[in-house]
C-alpha cells in the first residue's frame, strides 16, 4: 500500500532537479530578492488594509473589552480642548478608584487616573496631551504608589497597557533612546505600523488583568512572584548592554523599604518635571495610601520623591487585594465608603480643598 | 531560543544570509557556530553537557570502528551507559530520589539524600538519543564512524533539530553536512512556507487551545466532566500542533540550509488503529525505538506472552523518556495495553470485506473508516489525560469526574465563569474554527497532489501565505511561548 501524501510533503516537495550550471548563485539571488521583495511589500499593504478594516471594527464596538479602557477614556480626555481646566490629575490604579475620570468636582478639573501599567511614561505622555489642550492648567498631581515608581516596563504589561496606547512614531524612538530595550521597541514599532491588529490581537486572546483583585494585581504591587525563563534571553542580555545602570537603592533601616526610581520612572518624571517648569506649572508627586499591615512593608521616602507624608496604616481588611481599596465600607453600602474615607484623609492632609 | 520568538526571527534571516555568503569550506564552522548560540541562549552552561556527549560518542564511534568482537561491543556499552547515565543524573535522578525518600518516609528510615537543586539541560533527550543511533549504527557497520570532530559535533548540535528533533540518524544527514547545499530560490521558499506553516499550528491554533486547556486544567476538581473532555480533546490538537508546528519549522528551517530532516508527523489523528497512530506520530522516535529496542528485544516474530512483554516495556520507557514521573509512565502503559488489547481482540473477531464495491457497501466502509478513527483518537485522547495532568493523582480525579457523577455539574458554570479570561465565548469560537481550519487544511493538503499548493496559480498560493501571516499577527500569541517537548 501506498504512503498517502502528507502535508509536510506537500508543503516540502522532494528535492528539485539540479540546476543547470549556468544558472549562477547570483541570478538565484536575485530571484528570491524580488520574489521576496513583492510577497513582502504585498504582506505589508494587505496587513496595512486589515488594520484599517478593524480599525473601524473596534471603533464600532467602541474598544469593548480592550485592556486598559480607562487608558483610552484619558487619552480621550486629553484630546479634548478644555479652556476652563487648571488642574489635572494623574495616578495608577489606585489613584483610579480615589479620583475616577468623571467624578470631578467642578470643570476646573481633570482626572485623567489610569493604571501603573502604562508606567510613568504614559503617565507622562497623558500630561503632554493635556497640556496642549488645556492652556491654563497650573497644577499637575500625581497620584502613584510608592511601589509603582519601580516598574521598568516590564514585558508582560507594557505590551497591551503601554504600548497598546502611546504608539505615535516619535513615543517609539523616545522610548528606544531611553530604554534600549531591544524588545520592547519591536513590539512598540508593531503597535505604531498595526495599532488596530495589535489592539485587535489583544482583544481576542486572555492577558493580565489590572482590574482590582485580580491575581496578577499581587506582582503589579511589588510582591514576588514565580519568573518563568526568558524566551528572549539573548535579546535581552544585548539590551542589558545598553540599557541605562539600574537605580540607587539608598540604606534604609531593617523593616522599611525605600521608595525607589526605577531607570523609566526616572527619565519620565525628570521629563515631567522639566515640562511643568518650562510651562510655569506646579507639580505634586503624591504617594496613595498603602497598608503596611497587609503587605509587610513600611516605605520611606528618603530621596524626597513625594511631596508629602506617605498615608501607611490602611487596615488589611479594607483592601481587596494587596492595594486596592474594597467597594463600600465598614457598614456595607451603608455610609461612607472606604475608598470616601482614604480620600478626605487626603484632602485633608496634603491640603487638596479644591477636590472636595 | 524558541523558533517563535522575536530573537530567532533576527538570528534565522541574519545567520542564514551569513551562511550562503561564506565559501563552503567553513560553512560547518558557521553552522557550528551558529548552533552554540541558539543552544547557549537557554542556559550557556549546558553546552559543556552537550561537549560531554559529543566527545563521549566521537571517541566510542572511533573505538567501535577500530576494534572486534567483544571490545567492540564493550565500547559500545560504555558509550551507551554513558548516554543513559547522563540522563539518569539529569532527568530521572530527582525522580527516583523522591520516590525512594517517600518510601523510606513510609518505613520510618532515616533518608539524607536530598534532590539536585537544577534544571534539565534544554533537549537533552532528544541529542543523547541521536548521539546513541550514531554509535549503535557504527557498532552494526551500517555507519562510518565520523573523524571530523566539528562534522560529528554539527550532526549532534545541528540548531534547527538540536532541542526538539526529529531524532535523525547518521546515515540519513552526517553525510549532508560534508555536501555542498547552493542557494536555491525554490528550496528557500519550500523551506519558508514550511516554517511559516510550522509557525501558524504553534503560534495560532496550539497557543490558542492551550490557554483554555491551563484553564480547565488548573482546576480539574472544580469542573465538571463536559468541561474536561472538551479541555482534553483541545489538548489533542494542542499538542500536535505545538509539536508538529516545531518539527515543520525545524524541518522548514534546515531547508533553507539545504538541509533534508526526516518526516516527523504524517497527519496522526487519521490513523484508524492506535498502532497506526503510532507509525504516523512522532515518527523519528517511534522508528527509533522500533529499530534499536522493538527489534532487538525480539519484535513481533516471537511467543504472544513475550511480544506483550516487549511491546510493554517499549512503551514504558517511551513514557518515561518523556518525563520522569509516574503519570508518563502510565500514558505510555496504557498505551502499551491499547496496542495488545488490540492485537488479542483482532484474534477474535473477523475483519469486514473493505474491498467491496458496491455503493452501499463504500458507504458502510466510509462509516467504518470514521468510527476507527473517531474510537482511536478518543483513546489516545484519552491516555493524553496522564500526559497534561500534572500528578498522578489528578489524572484519577479528571477520569472520575469524567465517568462520575459531575459530568454535568459544568452546568452550574456559564463561559468565562471560570476566573480565566482565556475560557470566554470568544476563544471558544475561534478555538473551533482553528481546529475546523487546521482538520480541512490538512485533509486538502493531503488528498490533492502531492505538491498541491505549489502547483496551483500564484494569487492561490500567496493568498494563502498572506492569510497565514496575517491570522498570525491578528489572532497569534505573540508571546513566545514555549514548546511542550522542550521539557523533554
Amino acid at each position: 500500500m501506498t504512503r498517502m501524501p502528507s502535508v509536510s510533503d506537500s508543503l516540502n516537495p522532494p528535492a528539485p532537479p539540479a540546476r543547470p550550471a549556468a544558472q549562477s548563485q547570483r541570478a538565484e539571488f536575485r530571484k528570491f530578492l524580488a520574489t521576496s521583495t513583492c510577497f513582502l511589500a504585498g504582506f505589508l499593504g494587505l496587513s496595512l488594509a486589515l488594520n484599517g478594516i478593524l480599525g473601524k471594527y473596534l471603533r464600532w464596538i467602541d474598544h469593548r473589552g480592550g485592556l486598559g479602557g480607562e487608558v483610552q477614556l484619558a487619552i480621550e480626555h486629553t484630546e479634548k480642548k478644555r479652556d476652563s481646566v487648571r488642574v489635572i490629575v494623574l495616578g495608577d490604579s489606585v489613584a483610579r478608584q480615589l479620583f475616577k475620570q468623571g467624578s470631578e468636582p467642578g470643570p476646573q478639573v481633570r482626572f485623567l487616573t489610569t493604571n501603573q501599567a502604562i508606567t510613568m511614561a504614559g503617565q507622562c505622555y497623558l500630561a503632554e496631551g493635556a497640556f496642549k489642550q488645556c492652556p491654563h492648567i497650573t497644577d499637575v498631581y500625581l497620584f502613584y504608589l510608592p511601589a509603582a515608581f519601580m516598574n521598568n516596563m516590564p514585558r508582560d504589561f507594557t505590551h497591551d497597557y503601554f504600548c497598546g496606547h502611546f504608539h505615535a512614531a516619535a513615543q517609539v524612538i523616545e522610548v528606544w533612546k531611553m530604554k534600549r530595550d531591544i524588545e520592547l521597541s519591536f513590539a512598540h514599532a508593531g503597535r505604531w505600523l498595526w495599532p488596530n491588529i495589535m489592539a485587535a490581537n489583544s482583544l481576542s486572546r486572555p492577558a493580565f488583568s489590572l482590574e482590582p483583585g485580580s491575581a496578577t494585581v499581587e506582582t503589579a504591587a511589588g510582591e514576588t512572584a514565580p519568573v518563568p525563563p526568558d524566551p528572549e534571553r539573548l535579546l535581552t542580555q544585548l539590551s542589558g548592554l545598553m540599557a541605562p545602570p539600574d537605580p540607587h537603592i539608598p540604606a534604609v533601616p531593617a523593616g522599611k523599604a525605600p521608595v525607589v526610581l526605577s531607570p523609566v520612572s526616572q527619565y519620565y518624571v525628570a521629563k515631567l518635571r522639566g515640562d511643568c517648569t518650562a510651562r510655569g506649572i506646579r507639580l505634586h508627586v503624591l504617594p496613595c495610601p498603602v497598608s503596611t499591615e497587609k503587605n509587610h512593608i513600611l516605605f520611606v521616602d528618603p530621596n524626597h520623591i513625594y511631596d508629602g507624608p506617605i498615608i501607611s496604616d490602611i487596615p488589611a481588611n479594607q483592601l481587596i487585594d494587596s492595594v486596592h481599596f474594597k467597594k463600600g465600607g465598614p457598614d456595607g453600602d451603608k455610609g461612607i465608603s472606604f475608598v470616601q474615607a482614604a480620600r478626605q484623609r487626603m484632602i485633608r492632609l496634603y491640603g487638596l480643598d479644591f477636590l472636595k | 531560543m524558541l523558533f517563535n520568538s522575536l530573537s530567532f526571527l533576527l538570528f534565522f534571516p541574519l545567520t542564514t544570509a551569513i551562511y550562503f555568503l561564506l565559501p563552503r569550506q567553513v560553512r560547518w564552522v558557521h553552522l557550528l557556530a551558529c548552533s552554540c548560540v541558539f543552544y547557549a541562549a537557554f542556559i550557556p552552561g549546558y553546552l559543556l553537557i552537550l561537549l560531554a556527549v559529543i566527545l563521549i560518542d566521537y571517541i566510542a564511534g572511533l573505538l567501535i570502528e577500530r576494534s572486534s568482537g567483544e571490545y567492540r561491543r564493550a565500547f559500545l556499552i560504555l558509550s551507551l551507559v554513558a548516554n543513559i547515565g547522563l540522563l539518569a543524573v539529569f532527568k530521572y535522578f530527582n525522580f527516583a530520589n523522591s520516590n525512594i525518600r517517600a518510601l523510606a518516609e513510609f518505613l520510618h528510615w532515616h533518608y539524607p539524600i536530598k534532590n539536585l537543586g537544577m534544571i534539565l539541560p534544554i533537549g537533552l533527550s532528544f541529542h543523547t538519543f541521536q548521539s546513541m543511533a550514531y554509535t549503535i549504527e557504527v557498532y552494526r557497520g551500517n555507519q562510518k564512524a565520523e573523524r571530523h570532530l566539528g562534522i560529528y559535533s554539527l550532526y549532534v548540535m545541528f540548531y534547527p533539530q538540536l532541542v526538539a528533533g526529529p531524532i535523525e540518524r547518521p546515515q540519513h544527514l552526517l553525510h549532508q553536512f560534508r555536501e555542498y547545499h547552493p542557494f536555491d530560490a525554490e528550496r528557500v521558499f519550500d523551506g519558508l512556507k514550511q516554517m511559516l506553516w510550522g509557525g501558524f499550528k504553534k503560534v495560532v491554533i496550539a497557543d490558542r487551545l492551550s490557554a483554555i486547556v491551563d484553564a480547565i486544567y488548573a482546576q480539574p476538581s472544580h469542573v465538571g466532566g463536559a468541561y474536561l473532555i472538551l479541555a482534553t480533546w483541545f489538548f489533542a490538537i494542542q499538542i500536535y500542533c505545538d509539536f508538529s508546528g516545531y518539527s515543520d519549522m525545524a524541518i522548514g528551517a534546515a531547508r533553507v540550509l539545504g538541509f533534508r530532516l526526516m518526516t516527523n508527523f504524517d497527519r496522526p489523528y487519521a490513523s484508524q488503529s492506535v498502532a497506526e497512530f503510532w507509525r504516523r506520530w512522532h515518527i523519528s522516535l517511534s522508528t527509533w525505538f522500533r529499530d534499536y529496542l522493538y527489534i532487538p528485544l525480539g519484535g513481533s516474530r516471537v511467543t504472544l506472552p513475550r511480544w506483550c512483554f516487549n511491546v510493554m516495556v517499549v512503551f514504558l520507557i517511551s513514557g518515561m523518556w518523556h518525563g520522569a514521573s509516574w503519570s508518563f509512565a502510565a500514558w505510555g502503559a496504557l498505551h502499551g495495553f491499547y496496542l495488545i488489547a488490540a492485537r488479542l481482540i483482532s484474534r477474535l473477531r473477523r475483519k469486514p470485506d473493505l474491498g467491496a464495491t458496491s455503493a452501499g457497501n463504500a458507504f458502510s466502509a466510509v462509516l467504518l473508516k470514521a468510527f476507527r478513527v473517531l474510537v482511536t483518537f478518543n483513546l489516545v485522547a484519552f491516555a493524553w489525560i496522564f500526559f497534561r495532568a500534572p500528578t498522578l493523582a489528578d489524572a484519577g480525579t479528571i477520569i472520575r469526574r469524567i465517568a462520575g457523577r459531575h459530568f454535568w455539574e459544568s452546568a452550574a458554570f456559564t463561559v468565562g465563569d471560570l476566573n480565566s479570561p482565556a475560557f470566554t465565548i470568544v476563544t471558544l469560537i475561534i478555538a473551533a474554527a482553528l481546529i475546523v481550519f487546521l482538520l480541512l487544511a490538512e485533509w486538502l493538503l493531503a488528498h490533492g497532489d502531492i505538491r498541491a499548493l505549489n502547483n496551483k496559480p500564484i494569487w492561490v498560493r500567496w493568498a494563502a501565505y498572506y492569510s497565514m501571516g496575517l491570522l498570525i499577527l491578528w489572532i497569534g500569541a505573540l508571546g513566545a511561548r514555549s514548546f511542550i517537548y522542550f521539557q523533554f
